[in-house]
């Protein structure tokens, strides 16, 4: 995918969140046709819908169902890469691949990066729903 | 165009969605596989379709196998999205049926040029099928009337007797002719007979259920096929027939023609062998004695004719041609009543 973070590494992510990493807004809203209203728009909608969507990997990984696992994570890779977040991305798809392979305590702690990564985000969208470019 | 677009992710849903609107599309949305099933299933369903691969419901994989079993006379495009790169999944996407094949994240100018082909076929798609249902309609329709032709309705009538006999059901036939029609083309031209036989075949399909059947059978002759109908239901039903054509005179080209049709009923009770040949000749048994027996009137088929007519039925054809040749005088345009003795005289 292509990265719209100043992240100083395109490693995956470790355990804990590249906290420091941000999001080229500018850069996002260009990939959208340069509509900010559309970025704004689907901002609210993944703050409205990340929670469940981490809910369902989680109940995956607690009931062994890695296959609920690696759907969810999917889901949750395509919806951080329409913000080019390297970081959350990276995180979900390792997962993803670990739930395909049942790699179950991997998996586990995969998730545990998954998590910060996307509050991180999460973050960072409110930070710009506040302040926009600045 | 429209476009149906499926991902259970709400935010690349959503993009997608405000992207294809930009673009001109009319946009159709699913939030997993089983409702975009539903919208593909529906009879004005998109043409063009975006499946995400992985899918709650059903997957997009399994929505292109489904969709290319279903054997209906349109062509809907997919694209499929996945994230999965690897040779084996886009042989394992492409060989379900899937017309093409995008990466995710998607590249929204790839996506773009990639549609416009989509269109391309999906429109190249229509025009064929457009033109096979042109030819199909040539080929069972009557090109002046509209009505199947006699080729089609034959095969109905084949159908349905084979029906009716495995359920018991009756079957019942009326063939219909309009008299002295020749005299129309003789006196007025082909084009005012062209006209005539328009507005008969008009005034006849009003008066016909939906399940019915009729055709064009010959030149001026017409064969109904009424599934469910007894003797009782299939005698007033030609008499609607008969009634619509006389109830009212025919304006063509200037003039206004009062023209009347005979007809014959025959009826298969159902329950048994049903032989075609045998109820089409019944029917026209019946014909034949309306005709002679002064036409303007509806005959329902008895078996005790069959000794009585068997030799006259041979006879119709010239007799009927004698009446048509026989250069009675038409004022103003109208034809001999049944009551006109000296036309009866040549049909007998």
């Amino acid at each position: 995918m292509q990265d719209r973070t100043d992240s100083r590494s395109a490693d995956p992510p470790a355990a804990e969140p590249q906290t420091t990493v941000q999001v080229d807004w500018r850069a996002v809203v260009e990939d959208l046709g340069g509509d900010e209203s559309l970025l704004r728009e689907l901002i609210d909608v993944f703050l409205t819908s990340y929670p469940e969507m981490l809910n369902e990997v989680r109940q995956g990984l607690e009931q062994g169902d890695m296959r609920r696992a690696s759907r969810g994570s999917h889901k949750i890779a395509g919806t951080v890469g329409n913000f080019g977040f390297g970081p959350a991305y990276g995180a979900a798809r390792t997962l993803e691949q670990s739930a395909n392979a049942s790699r179950t305590a991997d998996a586990q702690c995969e998730f545990e990066a998954v998590q910060k990564e996307v509050q991180h985000l999460a973050d960072i969208m409110q930070s710009y729903l506040r302040a926009g470019f600045a | 165009m429209k476009i149906l677009i499926a991902d259970d992710d709400p935010v690349s849903l959503r993009r997608l969605e405000k992207t294809l609107a930009g673009w001109g599309y009319h946009v159709q949305a699913a939030t997993d596989g089983s409702e975009a099933w539903r919208l593909l299933s529906q009879p004005d369903a998109p043409k063009l379709a975006i499946l995400d691969w992985v899918m709650p419901g059903m997957d997009g994989i399994e929505i292109c196998q489904a969709e290319r079993q279903l054997a209906r006379d349109r062509y809907t495009y997919i694209l499929l999205l996945t994230s999965k790169t690897a040779q084996n999944d886009i042989i394992t996407g492409l060989q379900a049926g899937a017309d093409d094949y995008l990466c995710k994240p998607v590249d929204h100018s790839e996506l773009q040029l990639r549609l416009r082909a989509g269109c391309r076929i999906v429109e190249l798609q229509e025009s064929l099928f457009e033109a096979c249902r042109a030819l199909k309609q040539q080929a069972m329709h009557d090109q002046l009337t509209e009505l199947w032709n006699r080729r089609a309705v034959h095969d109905f009538l084949t159908q349905e007797l084979s029906r009716a006999s495995r359920e018991g059901a009756p079957t019942s036939i009326v063939l219909a002719d309009i008299d002295h029609f020749k005299l129309v083309n003789d006196t007025f031209g082909h084009a005012v007979g062209d006209s005539v036989l328009r507005q008969v075949a008009e005034r006849l399909k009003m008066e016909l259920r939906d399940y019915d059947r009729i055709g064009r059978y010959g030149g001026e002759e017409f064969l109904v096929v009424l599934p469910g109908c007894t003797r009782d239901d299939a005698a007033r039903q030609a008499e609607r027939i008969r009634a619509a054509v006389s109830r009212t005179a025919f304006a063509v080209g200037g003039v206004t023609l009062a023209v009347t049709m005979s007809a014959g009923v025959a009826v298969d009770e159902g329950g048994g062998p049903a032989d075609l040949d045998t109820l089409l000749h019944r029917s026209d048994v019946a014909l034949y004695r309306a005709k002679r027996s002064g036409r303007n009137r509806v005959e329902v088929f008895t078996p005790d004719w069959l000794g009585d007519v068997s030799v006259s039925l041979a006879l119709s054809a010239v007799a009927d041609e004698l009446s048509d040749h026989s250069g009675l005088p038409i004022p103003d345009g109208r034809f001999p009543a049944p009551a006109d003795q000296s036309l009866l005289k040549f049909a007998t």
